[in-house]
């Protein structure tokens, strides 16, 4: 009996003093605790990048609507959402869903948490294991930042993971950075790493997983550009493109032209124009097929007519877009059968079977309206057909080559070189093209920046952007660089006078080979921005997309503060 | 040694206490009663033939209880050395208890002569003041919710906490299962015959720590008390009719208000084409589109239940036994909802050596059941409808569940499901809102690995007690739980129409839905105690202390696909498309030291106290409690003190007034359903790019490393009182509870990147009586005649929340349940509506209008709602809503009446509640007019012209105009009377060596209940949760019920 009770003193005893934090551990197969998330085995690496993918599609769909539905390239439809249209029309409230900007910051914690607990320094085989994607997770943050920043104007710049309320609420609290000071901190933090290879997932989901990073190079150039460090950005563009390894080149078939003088309709295009298709598509998004899966794309529901929306898209070219389309001379080298010279000859500008074939050819390509016939009036569906075909839900496109192009162009003008940024529009930089594009003083002081490889970039292979649509750009006599009437006292005063219209003709060609990809707001933001420029550089264009001058929307735009969205 | 010797002083000093005792009904002395000193065994003694007895008490004595059997115990005050009483029959209620302690409970036993499967209902019955309970459907031992003093909870559990033999049961609340509108109600495994007591702990809740803010029902299974053998054998059978339920529109009405629908909608030239609207006999189709079928006769029946027990007691002085085993066969009213249970008990008591005892008990029971979903559809667009009893409503009555032949006539083949919508080319049908034919859900459903629940649960406690002297002893109570739940669902392809899944492609058709699940939960609780008890004098002390460690394992797997090949392959099979998997891991650690002490004098003056401190894997490592041995506890007391007036010299010999009792106490105690991973940080896993793609891991949660349980300090104060001999019986309470720390999200910084997590922020209070009324009636010699009544009240308020007393909404079932500061929980919040529009002009005058997803204008007219608008802007939207019901009630109760006849007893149980309100959302689908659903006769008065005065408005398909949206169309009064219960039972006694009696029975449940609800039945929970109370979703009712039974004593 005495050894019964020692017993139960014993229990009682050792119940007593082993009452600690041990015995209330627990743990789950469910969800996995912070202590166990080590980030030092290649796969916890790749699922962590994985899930930073994961969180960028959230916030995908937005880095296309927040810059397209605001510029002047288009115009809701009346089957638009109240959000869309309040998005479109500059009243952007709390609850609007294009307006959740701690998704932004759910990407930016997850790369924070990695760079922070990634085991940068482990090594197999004398090799950095995770080097790839620790810049890889810095680029994506990078990118990410530079969509927030942009969006809302100033914004708390945190690199530290926020695990705790406490952390992210003095995150909250700590002082806003504006997109010039957060894209030079980036720049910094991102420097050090631009040599940095891809990471190599191998094959996901039957697609090459490659294309899901942000090319380091072309962020940097963005980065920069919206610095204002015109001559880095050059460079980082620069680089980029004439890459050793992979340069990234302006095939001349990518390009719609007239097949032949003989008729200018439908029949005789040469459609090569299908972005998605060829090789200049840089990185994209990767979305979910259907909302099962998890994030999706709405953009193919927002662009085009499809049996989800029956037929009711909700986004339509404005009319400043279809007169800048119009606007272009379309011109074309051609030799007759009997001739043996070359003539330079221009599209005819009336009389052609639709108005949208009237200029640049890029619009009629991407772009295609229709009446359906025969539509019942108790149908559900709209009677109106549209497609974009810049969008196919899959994808959402992040860096395409033309865009790059334009954005180094874009550089090199501010950098001073205007001569070779609208070489890169006319004739597309390569050294055959060099001397006529580039007079020698401005070769001499551009130097590296405007050489490409002649090995690689050639005159077969290299074209203006401007082609791209618009024809023989090269031979367009209509499509010249700005010279002033009467020569200035000085080089300088050259180069001041064409900047600001090289640039009216950047953002122009911006507007032509980027509509409708998420790019217009940002990009008049951007050169609105600039010295010289004001607030009404983007007011009067975006009050100005339905055809006549949206007063109030005019006014609303002079205050720089409607040109970010509101923070919670 | 000073204690000792004033208590042998005191053994000295006593008195005389003399008495007579009669019987209260014929005025007669009983001989043979004992009486003893209250509280105190030692001193009894006996009346003799005149019923007169004297009783040498101590001095400080003030009460006397007497017993016989036959009769009810009572205590008795003495006045100046005499102590008379009458002893009532045991026909009539205990109002008296062996022991007083100054913790406040109620209490229900005896109970027979039933046929429920579960003992929910008796509850409700019995303890209707104490509790207010809620059925959650008519599907056999599905049970009710119940609610203790109030709601103290807003997101975390507000039910409370059961205890079965000193068990803390884990019940399972918020775990979900595959088939909708199913709860699995763990109490549904314990055989209501086996159940000796039922107890509701209003107080002295310290022991349970940060699980008793909810109260505490304590359940006591029957133990063997004799050393006589007695076998005890129950067999009884149940005859359930077919709930009331809606009535529906014929054929030709349904016909005329889907050919509405489709009006404006579909081209004139293609309803030509509809094969449904062709009235021509001779038509071809004409069979197939003209039936009757009332779709309720098909898919509920009347059902017969039964119920087999037999109990074994005995033993002797080394070991003693109960053991039970029991085998239940349960029909439900809606077919296919079977359920069979059995279930074996033992209960064991066993002296091992001189002051060791050990408690040995076990138990298993094995629950299966059939089941199908039941209720009505979230969205009844949203995906297939599945629930048989739903279908059995809103099917088209034109059509037949069987299908036509060639030639036109009826074959005995179950029909497809529906498809008039489809032919003539109308595209905008198809897909979505076609209707399966429950037959079929129900036929080609049935089955093992198809649609079916398994669910066991075995319990081992063994409690080694050693009594170390007469004052002290040891005790361990070490108990082994476990639950096994499994699950089927099927869907089958026959009968049911292809459909599609938001979330999926359109293009991806399904054709059938296979699920499986399987939970397990292992609990280990053990409960190491010392106590110690002695008097000194009038001075008696109980000390109670030790240390309870509890661990709960949950797992959960779950699976699901669609798409198998046909109906002969259910099962999960890789083959299946869109295969997904669910799952649960939880573990709870906890650790609870507690002392409880219980003091008295003099049979006078009680006082309890009670403290323990409990730290839980749950709370977060920084949370407000006390810091000690590297962990935080959350530290509980509770004081209560209770006074027996009717003791005090003064009050003991006033004529009227038998007994007089004043309770105060003051608790404070917690509710630990914290989120199991809350108050950690944490990634979890998504899968990307579909069937070949990856796993993404993403930050999941942000640790509130703060995070604790909810507290609840509650006052009570009470009184109970037995006046004018005894007749009357007198009980009320008082409360009055704050609740802080309330399990809220709260929204995080932006910053994080995630929306919420849980935190405490948030504060309610409750204050409300429960009030108890016995009446002997009438006491005769054979006749007898006590009538009951009790009737709760509470009322709740919120009175802070998280994020700045910011007011939150929640939606559930097309309801908006609006938590606001100032407020009670629950509360529905909605437009308020004022008729139809007669007229388009007047529609015009008013000129009101909704904003549609676009944003434009769409202006009422004719025949729409008229919303009240409150805001003023001409625009009814969601700033026009109000508050416009409340699911509380105003007070809830029962009502009950026993009589008895010679061993004739009659017994009679009604229920009510005041003053609830139920959102009926049922009905908003079969009389919201705006989907192709059967509608009820009342539909009949919709507004069709221009002009006419009606209070139904026009039938739009989809509903544009939000005519059918949440309103105050939709709330109704729940109040309700129900005679729940009605029992006649026969005590045959018989003088066999084999036989000693047998019991014959009879009762009738939910014979009628006055009520102005429309719906099936008001008293309706959907869920468990506080904020879904009053919602009826159109689950299974009960139907008045017949049970006969016999129980046999050998």
């Amino acid at each position: 009996m005495k050894k019964i009770y020692h017993f139960l003193c014993a229990v009682c005893f050792l119940c007593c003093f082993s009452a600690c934090a041990d015995m209330l551990e627990t743990d789950s197969e469910l969800v996995e605790y912070e202590k166990d998330n080590t980030l030092n085995h290649p796969t916890d690496s790749v699922y962590s990048v994985l899930g930073i993918i994961n969180k960028i599609q959230v916030i995908a769909d937005r880095t296309v609507l927040l810059g397209e539905t605001r510029g002047d390239l288009v115009v809701t439809t009346e089957a638009a959402s109240a959000d869309l249209k309040r998005l479109a029309n500059f009243e952007l409230s709390q609850d609007n869903v294009y307006n959740q900007v701690s998704d932004y910051y759910a990407v930016i914690n997850n790369c924070n948490y990695y760079i922070a607990h990634v085991d940068t320094a482990m090594q197999r085989r004398g090799r950095q294991v995770f080097k790839e994607e620790y810049a890889a997770v810095k680029a994506f943050r990078a990118w990410t930042y530079l969509q927030l920043v942009k969006a809302y104007g100033k914004v708390p710049l945190v690199f530290t993971p926020m695990m705790t309320e406490r952390e992210a609420r003095e995150a909250l609290e700590s002082e806003y950075s504006d997109i010039k000071a957060v894209c030079n901190a980036l720049i910094d933090d991102l420097t050090p790493y631009a040599n940095v290879d891809l990471p190599h997932f191998g094959t996901i989901a039957n697609t090459d997983p490659d294309y899901f990073f942000i090319p380091m190079k072309a962020l940097l150039g963005d980065l920069c550009l919206w610095a204002e460090k015109y001559e880095d950005a050059a460079r980082w563009y620069h680089d980029y493109l004439n890459d050793r390894e992979k340069p990234v080149l302006m095939e001349y078939s990518n390009r719609i032209t007239w097949k032949s003088i003989s008729s200018f309709d439908a029949s005789n295009i040469s459609d090569a124009y299908a972005i998605w298709s060829g090789d200049e598509v840089l990185s994209y998004i990767p979305m979910e097929k259907q909302a099962f899966d998890g994030h999706i794309s709405e953009l193919n529901n927002v662009f085009n007519s499809t049996t989800q929306n029956s037929y009711y898209f909700q986004l339509t070219p404005s009319k400043s877009m279809r007169q800048l389309s119009a606007a272009q001379i379309y011109c074309m080298k051609y030799q007759a059968e009997s001739s043996t010279t070359v003539d330079t000859i221009y599209a005819p500008r009336t009389g052609l079977f639709q108005e949208l074939y009237v200029g640049d050819l890029r619009l009629v390509s991407n772009y295609y309206e229709a009446s359906l016939s025969g539509q019942d009036p108790y149908s559900e569906r709209s009677s109106l057909y549209q497609s974009i075909y810049k969008h196919n839900g899959m994808r959402v496109m992040t860096y395409r080559s033309p865009m790059v192009y334009l954005h180094y162009a874009e550089a090199l003008n501010r950098a001073g070189y205007p001569q070779s940024a609208f070489a890169v529009l006319k004739y597309g930089l390569c050294q055959d093209n060099l001397a006529q594009a580039v007079d020698a003083e401005e070769q001499t002081r551009a130097g590296d920046l405007i050489k490409f490889s002649t090995a690689v970039f050639t005159y077969k292979n290299t074209r203006g952007i401007h082609s791209r649509g618009s024809g023989d750009s090269d031979c367009n006599a209509h499509y010249v660089l700005p010279v002033p009437e009467a020569a200035l006292s000085s080089l300088q005063d050259t180069i001041a006078y064409q900047i600001p219209l090289v640039e009216d003709m950047i953002v122009d060609e911006l507007a032509l080979e980027g509509a409708f990809e998420g790019n217009r707001f940002y990009d008049l933001l951007r050169v609105a921005s600039r010295p010289g420029r004001d607030a009404a550089y983007l007011a009067d264009r975006v009050a100005r997309r339905g055809g006549s001058l949206d007063v109030s929307l005019h006014t609303k735009l002079m205050d720089k503060n409607n040109w970010f969205l509101p923070l919670p | 040694m000073l204690l000792a010797a004033v208590s042998m002083a005191a053994q000295e000093n006593t008195k005389v206490v003399k008495g007579r005792v009669l019987d209260a009904a014929t005025g007669q002395p009983l001989a043979g009663v004992i009486v003893a000193a209250y509280g105190n065994q030692r001193q009894t003694t006996m009346t003799d033939e005149n019923g007169c007895y004297e009783l040498n008490v101590p001095e400080f004595t003030r009460s006397v209880i007497m017993r016989i059997d036959g009769y009810v115990l009572q205590q008795r005050a003495i006045s100046d050395g005499k102590a008379d009483a009458k002893l009532y029959s045991n026909a009539f209620s205990d109002t008296y208890k062996r022991n007083t302690t100054a913790i406040l409970s109620s209490e229900a036993g005896q109970f027979e002569n039933t046929s429920e499967f579960a003992i929910d209902p008796l509850i409700a019955q019995r303890l209707g003041g104490d509790i207010r309970t809620s059925s959650r459907s008519g599907i056999p031992g599905m049970g009710n919710t119940m609610l203790i003093e109030g709601i103290n909870s807003l997101n975390a559990n507000a039910l409370p906490l059961i205890v079965i033999d000193d068990i803390l049961m884990d019940m399972q609340y918020s775990r979900e299962l595959l088939h909708e509108g199913y709860f699995n109600n763990l109490l549904a495994n314990l055989n209501v015959n086996d159940i000796e007591t039922v107890q509701v702990l209003k107080n002295g809740t310290a022991l349970y720590g940060a699980k008793g803010a909810n109260g505490v029902i304590l359940i006591k299974t029957k133990r063997n008390k004799s050393m006589a053998t007695k076998i005890d054998v129950t067999i009884n059978g149940r005859y359930e009719l077919v709930p009331r339920l809606p009535k529906m529109m014929d054929a030709e009405s349904y016909r005329l208000y889907a050919t509405e629908l489709l009006s404006g909608r579909v081209n004139p030239s293609l309803m030509g084409k509809m094969r449904f609207l062709n009235n021509e006999p001779t038509y071809y189709y004409y069979n197939q589109y003209h039936n009757q079928t009332d779709w309720t006769d098909e898919v509920y029946e009347n059902a017969f239940s039964q119920n087999y027990g037999i109990n074994v007691q005995g033993g002797d002085d080394v070991a003693s036994y109960n053991l039970s085993v029991g085998y239940s066969l349960g029909n439900s009213t809606l077919k296919n909802n079977g359920y069979s249970r059995f279930n074996m008990r033992l209960n064991s008591d066993i002296t091992i050596a001189k002051g060791l005892d050990v408690r040995f008990d076990a138990s298993y029971s094995d629950v299966d059941r059939d089941l199908r979903d039941d209720g009505a559809p979230e969205n009844p667009l949203g995906t297939v409808i599945t629930s048989p009893g739903f279908l059995g409503l809103v099917k088209s009555p034109f059509l037949s569940p069987y299908a036509f032949d060639v030639s036109g006539r009826p074959s005995h083949y179950l029909a497809e499901a529906d498809d008039y919508l489809m032919n003539g080319d109308v595209y905008m049908f198809q897909g979505r809102g076609r209707l399966a034919n429950p037959l079929s859900i129900l036929e080609n459903g049935d089955g093992k690995n198809r649609n079916s629940f398994g669910n066991r649960l075995v319990t081992f406690a063994i409690t080694p007690k050693y009594q170390i002297n007469k004052n002290l002893s040891v005790s361990e109570h070490f108990v082994l739980g476990l639950v096994n739940t499994n699950e089927n669902y099927y869907l089958p392809i026959q009968g049911v129409p292809s459909f599609v899944v938001d979330g999926l492609s359109e293009e991806t058709t399904l054709n059938n839905i296979a699920q499986s699940m399987t939970a397990r939960e292992t609990s280990i609780q053990s409960d190491t105690r010392v106590a110690w008890q002695n008097c000194y004098d009038a001075h008696d002390i109980s000390l109670r202390g030790g240390v309870r460690y509890l661990s709960n394992d949950y797992t959960r797997t779950a699976q699901s696909g669609y798409n198998s090949p046909n109906d002969k392959k259910p099962n999960m099979a890789t083959s299946l498309r869109l295969k997904g998997t669910s799952g649960a891991d939880d573990q709870t650690r906890e650790i609870t030291w507690y002392a409880l002490a219980d003091y008295s004098f003099s049979d006078c003056y009680y006082v309890n106290a009670g403290l323990s401190a409990q730290a839980s894997s749950r709370f977060g490592k920084d949370a407000n409690g006390l810091k000690l041995f590297n962990t935080v506890w959350g530290v509980f007391p509770s004081v209560e003190a209770a006074w027996v007036a009717s003791n005090e010299k003064w009050l003991a010999g006033i004529k009227g007034i038998d007994y007089l009792r004043l309770n105060v106490g003051f608790d404070v105690t917690g509710n630990d359903d914290i989120d199991y991973t809350a108050s950690r940080s944490y990634f979890i896993s998504k899968r990307m790019l579909g069937e070949d793609g990856a796993t993404g891991k993403i930050i999941g949660n942000i640790g509130n490393t703060d995070l604790q349980w909810e507290t609840t300090r509650r006052l009570t104060a009470g009184l109970e009182s037995n006046l004018f001999n005894n007749r009357l019986n007198v009980r009320f309470n008082v409360f009055k509870s704050w609740t802080s720390n309330l399990l809220s999200l709260r929204q995080l910084a932006w910053t994080s990147g995630l929306d919420e997590n849980w935190s405490n922020d948030g504060k309610l209070e409750n204050i409300g009586f429960d009030a108890h009324l016995g009446w002997k009636v009438l006491a005769m010699k054979d006749f007898t005649w006590e009538l009951g009544a009790s009737v709760g009240h509470y009322k709740n308020k919120v009175t802070a929340l998280p994020d700045n007393n910011r007011s939150i909404l929640t939606d559930i079932y097309g309801a908006t349940i609006l938590t606001e500061v100032g407020q009670p929980v629950g509360l529905f919040y909605g437009l308020k509506t004022n008729g139809v529009y007669a007229t388009t002009a007047d529609a015009q005058t008013d000129g009101y209008y909704v904003l549609t997803e676009n944003g434009n204008k769409s202006y009422f007219e004719g025949g729409d709602m008229r919303f009240v608008n409150l805001d003023d802007n001409k625009c009814i939207d969601d700033n026009d809503r109000t508050v416009i019901g409340d699911p509380n009630p105003d007070i809830y109760g029962n009502i009950s009446t026993t009589l008895t006849y010679k061993r004739f007893k009659l017994q009679a149980v009604m229920n009510y509640s005041l003053g609830n309100d139920v959102y009926n959302y049922q009905r908003s689908l079969i009389e919201g007019g705006c989907y192709f659903l059967n509608q009820t006769t009342a539909m009949k008065n919709r507004w069709t012209t221009e002009g006419q005065q009606t209070d139904i408005p026009r039938v739009s398909y989809l509903d544009e105009m939000g005519n059918s949206r949440f309103s105050d169309r939709w709330i109704e009064d729940g109040s309700y009377l129900r005679l729940s219960n009605v029992t006649l039972s026969y005590y045959l006694p018989i003088q066999s060596t084999y036989l000693q009696g047998i019991t014959i029975w009879g009762n009738a449940n939910n014979l009628f209940t006055i009520t102005r609800y429309l719906g099936s039945n008001p008293d309706c929970a959907m869920g468990s949760g506080v904020l879904t109370q009053g919602i009826d979703c159109g689950l299974l009712s009960s139907g008045r019920s017949f049970s006969l039974g016999v129980n046999i004593n050998l």
